[in-house]
């Protein structure tokens, strides 16, 4: 009698650890990594003064693009930089 | 449970095994499956092209285009043949006359349709087609497969795109992001050659500039010696012809020339680190065989030292906009490229450097 439990408890055990295992790998091979956002920015440098101001990129922007003065200087900002 | 009822459970599930066995039906599930999940996964592709293509067509219904649909139509089943191969004579020259009256037949396409748009918004939609057109060849073809699978019952054939499925879709994928890239003009990884190219221009004095063949040369005076400056004419998106220009170049010059470095983006290994920097010789251009060959025969002829300097970078990153690895390495290149040509030239030699790539939001 103790023999047939013990038996039948192996059994549940093995289902148990099979369908666990199903689970695991299901879930595994299911769930993809999750890609980090991105933002592409640009970062505008004046070559005189070497002050320097991020941004958000805006459509038809270039490297080297000559955008805008720096506040209250005659110099120009220069985009110069691209970050993903 | 008791263990006669287990037994015959047991039983059941080896006479069923069996049977599958023996008729195929488990090879027919199998088929089933894989036929189910490949569909799946077309109906992700078709999504992707369907909605690139709506992109692209009112991209061009606000330069003032009024049925998009007709050009992009066109556009997609737009295709060029391979010249002939098995007589090799003459290949090199056909092939090149293939891709330049292809290149230049499908702007015409783009430029009849948009007449009043400039050239750098010209450049960025005749890109965008192109994708969405390699898009949809990709979509056409995996649903040539699965259907002619299914048809002819043929599981290898199904088996096979199965397998393949998760690298057409990281390129399907790469494509489609690349999209936003060409559309609005952003520097994306291949540029960093143009990028290297421009930065060296600024690095020097300019001494004069003038373009050929949509390819710029710049002669510039730096570090006491005389440098020419070879790169796609930007910032629109265009690679230009540097191979056939540089070898023009050389010939006009005598082949008086101490050293040719050529800098390309290179696709990395799996397990090598984006932006990574690499020396070594021979021409860096990633073309077809015309620009290469005429690179490498113009060297030969003068017995031209000819270097060659790559920067590492995975597919996604070479089509999409440049990270920010990709332009830290552009900087160290040129410093790279300076410290090389005073190690290897004299004082007042000439030096020829060309920037190979797509020059989409680099100038010059």
């Amino acid at each position: 009698m103790s023999l047939q439990l013990s038996q039948d408890m192996i059994y549940y055990l093995l289902i148990a650890i099979a369908v666990a295992l199903t689970i695991y790998f299901l879930l595994e091979t299911t769930t993809k990594p999750k890609e980090p956002e991105t933002e592409t920015k640009e970062l505008l440098t004046c070559p005189k003064c070497g002050y320097s101001v991020e941004k958000t990129f805006e459509p038809g922007d270039f490297i080297g693009m000559i955008k805008g003065n720096v506040q209250n200087v005659e110099h120009h900002y220069e985009s110069k930089q691209y970050t993903t | 449970m008791p263990s006669s009822e287990w037994d015959f459970i047991v039983q059941i599930f080896w006479i069923i095994f069996f049977i599958m066995i023996f008729t195929g039906a488990n090879q027919r599930i199998q088929m089933k499956l894989w036929s189910m999940d490949i569909r799946n996964k077309l109906n992700i592709i078709k999504r992707m092209v369907d909605e690139d293509k709506e992109k692209i067509a009112s991209y061009m219904r606000n330069m003032g285009l009024r049925n998009p649909e007709i050009v992009l139509k066109k556009a997609m089943d737009f295709f060029t043949i391979d010249p002939v191969d098995v007589e090799p004579t003459d290949i090199i020259r056909r092939m090149d006359h293939l891709i330049r009256t292809s290149d230049r037949s499908f702007r015409l396409l783009i430029e009849q349709a948009l007449p009043s748009i400039g050239r750098y918004e010209r450049s960025l939609v005749e890109t965008s087609v192109s994708i969405v057109a390699a898009l949809h060849m990709i979509y056409k073809v995996v649903r040539h497969y699965l259907l002619t699978g299914e048809k002819e019952n043929n599981w290898i054939l199904l088996m096979q795109l199965e397998l393949l499925m998760p690298q057409i879709m990281r390129t399907v994928n790469t494509y489609h992001k690349a999209i936003d890239a060409f559309s609005k003009g952003k520097p994306v990884g291949d540029s960093v050659g143009p990028l290297i190219a421009y930065r060296l221009i600024e690095s020097g004095k300019v001494v004069s500039k003038r373009v050929i063949d949509e390819t710029s040369i710049y002669e510039v005076r730096l570090d006491d010696r005389r440098y020419y400056v070879i790169k796609a004419e930007g910032p629109g998106s265009n690679v230009g012809h540097p191979g056939k220009v540089l070898a023009d170049l050389v010939d006009e010059l005598n082949g008086n020339i101490d050293l040719i470095i050529t800098v390309d983006a290179a696709l990395k290994l799996e397990g090598e680190e984006t932006g990574e920097i690499a020396e070594g010789v021979g021409a860096a251009i990633g073309d077809r065989g015309p620009e290469k060959i005429a690179i490498e025969r113009a060297a030969t002829k003068y017995r031209i030292p000819l270097r060659a300097l790559i920067v590492k970078m995975g597919l996604p990153e070479a089509i999409q906009a440049m990270r920010k690895e990709i332009y830290e390495a552009a900087e160290i290149t040129v410093e790279y490229i300076r410290k090389m040509v005073k190690e290897l030239t004299p004082r007042n030699s000439t030096v020829i450097v060309a920037g190979i790539g797509n020059t989409i939001g680099v100038p010059g």
